[in-house]
């Protein structure tokens, strides 16, 4: 039997690890809407905290459901949807990573959404909104973008994203957002 | 014509539109995998309630959170409610928020800028 890489000494490690960067929430693994409702479960004390604010569950719930519905399989056994979330807290900030799987021809479409999104200022941004849910139909594949708007109007300063190849089929997209309650 | 029930859960809220009264409730969270199976049900019996309405329709959102593709669902069903403007029957919609939530009463006022129907504000 190999010898078990988990003991005590690699969970005080983690633990530590994760105190030192604030981190009030890792998971990697398979992303799945009942992930999404578990991971709320986890966010919901901080929106208690804060006497309301929908915004940390927001932001949260918009960048899952984005991996689930969008996020590449990973060609394993299990061929499954997986991704990584990590949020960190600081005062009155949190921060959000994300990251999962992308087919590479959906990079330069996502790269293109974002650096839109990021230069518009938040009546651009409402006003863009606003045009979509007009003109759009109540079945119409994902949310027509509006799950982009909706993040970079709930985050402070721009959303940081990064793509990196990792073979000729998949890129690793990350995503660092922040949001203030 | 029935009224429609459903149970709210984890990710879906709470749905009570009584036909006779025209009392609408949407309470709970709205994050629902398929937002579209969620609400598909929901329209079809408003298409059906406009034709025979009540004399006075009061739509009540009471949520603590809804998720973005919840956002065409919700606008819909507003503007559904919308037709019946302008007839003798009146309709009135009741945005509920909590005192904090500076974005859930922004959400409600968003609504009201798209459609032409009276809103109120309530803090719960």
């Amino acid at each position: 039997m190999a010898e078990k890489w988990i003991d005590h000494n690699t969970c005080f490690e983690w633990y530590s690890k994760l105190e030192k960067e604030n981190l009030v929430l890792a998971f990697k693994g398979e992303f799945n809407h009942e992930l999404v409702k578990a991971i709320l479960v986890v966010t919901e004390q901080y929106k208690i905290d804060k006497g309301g604010p929908s915004r940390i569950f927001g932001v949260i719930v918009e960048c899952l459901q984005n991996i689930c519905k969008h996020g590449a399989l990973v060609e394993n056994e299990k061929k499954m949807r997986s991704g990584i979330v990590l949020m960190g807290k600081q005062n009155n900030e949190f921060l959000i990573g994300v990251g999962n799987f992308v087919h590479n021809d959906k990079v330069e479409v996502l790269k293109s959404r974002f650096d839109k999104v990021n230069k518009m200022d938040e009546d651009g941004l409402r006003q863009m909104q606003h045009g979509i849910l007009v003109n759009s139909s109540l079945s119409e594949d994902g949310n027509a973008g509006i799950g982009i708007i909706y993040m970079a109007r709930k985050t402070e300063g721009k959303m940081k994203y990064c793509f990196q190849e990792i073979d000729g089929k998949v890129s690793f997209f990350s995503l660092q957002l922040t949001v203030k309650i | 014509m029935e009224n429609y029930f459903k149970e709210g859960g984890a990710d879906v809220p709470m749905l009570d539109f009584n036909s006779k009264s025209g009392n609408m409730i949407i309470r709970g969270r709205s994050f629902p995998e398929d937002s579209v199976g969620v609400y598909l049900p929901v329209l079809d019996w408003i298409d059906l309630y406009i034709a025979f309405p009540a004399d006075f329709t009061l739509l009540q959102f009471d949520l603590d959170y809804f998720n973005s593709s919840t956002y065409k669902a919700f606008l819909n069903i507003l503007l559904k409610l919308e037709k019946l403007m302008g007839s003798d029957k009146k309709v009135k919609v009741e945005w509920l928020y909590h005192e904090r939530d500076i974005d859930m009463k922004a959400a409600g006022e968003e609504f009201e800028e798209l459609v032409d129907i009276p809103f109120s504000f309530r803090v719960k």
